[in-house]
């Protein structure tokens, strides 16, 4: 089965293409830098990447 | 053995870790100085802990048993782990406080010993914390897992109330704000229990009595005497050995299907309790603490007879 | 070609790409401008030059479009001590919630009932007098407004805003009522015009009254571009709370241009006044009205 993995950023409105990825990864936009999360794949849905916290790290 | 060692050896010292003096550790250093005990108030915010060094002594602290009286309890656990592992008694011991300063890891410890306490779930985000509440059905309860005397406990009687409460926890609180604790509202007769535990007796119970749904005397809340029964006694003590405590204020509601846990507090206050009742409390920490005191004493001496 | 047109924003979002577009698009040279990145001379004490230079140019108009607004408080004032024209949405930019519902209320628009709370028990007591639904405005800037839809939320909400954010977090403007359920609309006003708008809440029934409201508030806020929204509460159309740089993205135009074509144009209009400013004026002395009728149809033919 093959999808688009085409992706509307929804910081910059900006198109771009984000190759194989998998829910909740992050990928960043190459038009205006945002950090995105990958909410679903079929079809792929991208939201704003979670700010980071206080607590996170290694 | 243990009335033998407290006959034979000198009078133990006894340090109480204190943030401030409230009415309640006047009474415990009255109590102990009434009863010849060589007893000094330790500020937590005086120390300076080595931890480098191999023993209290050592490390410049001369003391048989600690007894925990802090209000800061990010600060106590991280005493009491230093002076246990220098080898001092301490009441309460810091598995104990590191328990039920969380509100999360008390439930768990609660449920996990088979006591009744209110359902509870835990998310990390907003989103999945209303779904928790939707879970539970509303009104919800949503607690800070750190925190005491009643504060930042709020009732959510809907999704768009929980909704505004919880982003208030996740937009100015730390990310300990965002451990998000739900609790199922119990419809409580005007009151709760507070019932205190020194050792392995419950000396005393109140009814915390409030018009408002939070029965914390540190809110208003008064009290009024509650006759132990076996079944308040049964359920106290149960709670406190599931949690390591030999000290601690248990705060019980009752429900249909009897008394459920809510939680147990290791640095319990009993100002309120007091007024309902004769036994001496404050003489009863410190004798508890003395007796922790020669136990580890006599457990010395035999390890020493031993070698 | 050196940028004429600097639009502050940390980054390029749709509705700042659509204005730069928009310039680009009739040849009027615009570019982003982060307005943290750097540090900033203070005026009056550095030239205006060095101002311009720490962001590697000189902008003669500069459209606030950030979205930090305590970062926006801090430098525009700098811009503007710089000679810039700034766009921006008036007392609403730098100011709080209490000096927007001054200007509103000195100007006759109507508002809901509103008491300024400056602690916890303050908040329970006016809450009293307003009753429940009701709504916190903090006056923190960027903070969102909290419903209070009873006594057990808002004692939660004005807690945590006291204990865990202090003082400062629990000082707000109180108002009867709420947007949750209620007909609600963002009304974008750009140089005194309702451009374009957009439902918030239920669908909303609002017609010129809310085109009159939302222009007469950006007019009391003395705003270039502002998101003026719009609540009808029991005691008919109130405006809610006014938003600074507000997303047009989703909005519907009134008239035959976007709320970007309309900020763009506003953009372009005043770069030919500054510098017919600057070319013939330099006392700065306002244009008269045939020149600026000329300036504006200039900027029609080149947008």
């Amino acid at each position: 089965m093959s999808t688009s993995t085409n992706v509307t950023c929804p910081e910059c409105g900006g198109e771009f293409e984000a190759g194989a990825v998998e829910v909740g990864e992050i990928i960043v936009c190459p038009e205006c830098s945002v950090e995105l999360e990958v909410l679903g794949t079929n079809p792929i849905n991208v939201g704003l990447a979670p700010e980071e916290g206080e607590d996170w790290g290694e | 053995m243990n009335d033998r060692a407290a006959t034979n050896h000198r009078s133990p010292k006894l340090g109480v870790l204190v943030s401030y003096l409230r009415q309640e550790e006047k009474l415990i250093l009255t109590a102990a100085r009434a009863r010849g005990i060589d007893v000094t108030p330790v500020f937590d915010r005086d120390l300076v802990l080595d931890l480098s060094q191999p023993d209290a002594k050592h490390a410049g602290f001369d003391f048989d048993v600690v007894l925990d009286r802090c209000v800061a309890h990010s600060r106590a656990e991280y005493i009491l782990r230093v002076f246990e592992r220098w080898g001092v008694p301490t009441l309460n011991r810091s598995r104990a406080t590191t328990i039920c300063d969380d509100k999360a890891r008390c439930s768990l410890v609660l449920e996990a010993a088979g006591l009744q306490t209110p359902r509870t779930l835990l998310a990390f985000s907003i989103e999945s914390a209303l779904e928790a509440c939707e879970s539970i059905g509303y009104p919800v309860v949503l607690k800070p897992v750190t925190g005491s005397w009643g504060r930042l406990l709020a009732k959510a009687n809907g999704p768009e109330q929980a909704r505004a409460i919880l982003e208030q926890k996740k937009e100015l609180g730390s990310f300990h704000h965002s451990i998000f604790y739900v609790q199922a509202y119990i419809e409580k007769p005007g009151r709760d229990i507070r019932a205190f535990v020194v050792g392995d007796r419950v000396l005393a119970a109140s009814y915390r009595m409030a018009e408002h749904w939070i029965t914390n005397t540190a809110r208003g809340a008064t009290s009024v005497a509650c006759p132990i029964t076996p079944e308040i006694e049964e359920t106290t003590l149960r709670a406190c050995a599931a949690v390591g405590a030999r000290l601690a204020g248990v705060d019980l509601i009752e429900t249909p299907d009897g008394y459920a846990v809510v939680e147990v507090n290791t640095g319990g206050e009993f100002h309120g309790l007091m007024t309902t009742t004769d036994v001496d409390i404050a003489g009863e920490i410190v004798e508890e603490a003395i007796r922790m005191a020669h136990e580890a004493d006599g457990v010395a001496k035999v390890a020493t007879v031993g070698a | 070609m050196t940028a004429a047109i600097g639009v502050l924003c940390e980054r390029k979002r749709v509705e700042e790409k659509q204005v730069i577009q928009v310039l680009a698009d009739a040849g009027v040279p615009a570019v982003p401008v982060p307005p943290a990145a750097l540090p900033l001379p203070v005026v009056p004490f550095a030239p205006a030059p060095q101002v311009a230079a720490a962001f590697g140019a000189t902008m003669p108009v500069v459209v606030d479009r950030c979205q930090d607004r305590a970062v926006a408080s801090a430098v525009l004032p700098l811009w503007q001590g710089t000679g810039a024209v700034v766009i921006g949405a008036g007392i609403a930019a730098t100011g709080n919630r209490l000096a927007v519902a001054s200007a509103l209320s000195a100007a006759g628009v109507p508002r809901p009932a509103t008491l300024l709370v400056a602690s916890e028990e303050a908040g329970l007591q006016a809450l009293e007098t307003l009753g429940y639904p009701a709504t916190l405005l903090p006056l923190t800037v960027g903070a969102a407004p909290v419903p209070l839809l009873d006594r057990d939320a808002a004692e939660a909400v004005l807690e945590h805003r006291q204990t865990l954010g202090g003082t400062c977090e629990v000082v707000g403007l109180l108002q009867a009522g709420t947007t949750i359920g209620a007909e609600h609309a963002l009304v974008i006003v750009v140089g005194g015009s309702a451009v374009a708008s957009r439902h918030m809440g239920n669908e909303t029934t609002f017609g010129p009254q809310a085109v009159a409201l939302a222009e007469a508030a950006a007019k009391a806020i003395g705003a270039d571009v502002a998101g003026i929204e719009l609540v009808r509460t029991t005691a008919g159309l109130v405006v809610w709370d006014v938003q600074p740089v507000p997303d047009f993205r989703d909005t519907v135009p009134l008239g035959d241009r976007t709320a970007g074509q309309a900020i763009a144009d506003l953009a372009a209009m005043r770069l030919i006044e500054r510098t017919a400013i600057g070319a013939s004026q330099p006392n700065g002395a306002h244009l008269g009205s045939t020149m600026r009728r000329e300036v504006t149809d200039g900027v029609a033919l080149a947008l």
